[in-house]
């Protein structure tokens, strides 16, 4: 568990519910606004968890 | 007078964040522990010089703390808006994440490595890479404004549909 992972985990923990919940009441301004917390949270969660920091590695440029 | 309700209602529950953006963008971490050394000096090796160059030395862990700080704040934050009046999907799924993200955070407490120093290290070396002076001695500052934006959101939702 890395830095990557907390603030993925962060950001997961804002884009889900906002998803859920915008879904649910077909508000489609507020799923624009949520899907970017999601997919980079989920992003940084998966990449500590089971890509070992390959992509963060990648953008900043880490070899 | 509904819209001062509902201003009051998201920035009181986005208060912890926004302490934690102010304390980062004031450098509140590496100014408590500077005071530290300055208190007690024979504790600090080489101080004199560092005091002089400002003591870049705890610059990388004071950082740490504060993107750890910001990340307890939005937990605070994201559990006063699941126990406030909102709707039960929200809260449901904002309680399940909670779970989540409090895990995570107590995994990353016992098992610091130094990870989110190299990180934070990473990125304001990127940053200086890219002519981004500003940014790259605000990088706690840049996290905690996302994690500001997305407390706001989560905020004006719950007061939106309670």
């Amino acid at each position: 568990m890395n830095g990557v992972g907390l603030i993925g985990a962060a950001l997961l923990s804002i884009g889900v519910p906002l998803l859920r919940l915008s879904v649910s009441k077909a508000d489609w301004l507020l799923t624009a606004a949520a899907l970017p917390f999601a997919i980079v949270g989920a992003l940084g969660l998966i990449d500590d968890l089971l890509l070992h920091e390959k992509i963060i590695k990648a953008i900043l440029g880490i070899k | 007078m509904e819209e001062v309700e509902l201003i009051i209602n998201i920035f009181a529950k986005s208060f912890p964040v926004l302490v934690s953006l102010v304390l980062s963008f004031a450098g509140h971490t590496k100014s408590v522990i500077v005071d530290g050394f300055e208190a007690y000096p024979k504790r600090c090796p080489d101080f004199n010089k560092q005091k002089e160059i400002k003591f870049p030395c705890v610059d990388a862990g004071a950082g740490a703390h504060g993107v750890s700080h910001s990340v307890v704040t939005l937990a605070v934050s994201l559990t006063i808006a699941a126990l406030l009046p909102a709707n039960v999907t929200l809260r449901g799924s904002l309680l399940a994440m909670l779970v989540i993200l409090l895990l995570v955070l107590y995994v990353y407490s016992i098992s610091w490595k130094g990870e989110l120093i190299h990180l934070e290290e990473n990125l304001r070396e990127k940053l200086l890479a890219k002519k981004h002076e500003w940014w790259a001695r605000h990088v706690v500052f840049g996290i905690t404004l996302v994690l500001l934006l997305g407390s706001l959101l989560v905020s004006f939702a719950s007061t939106i549909y309670r």
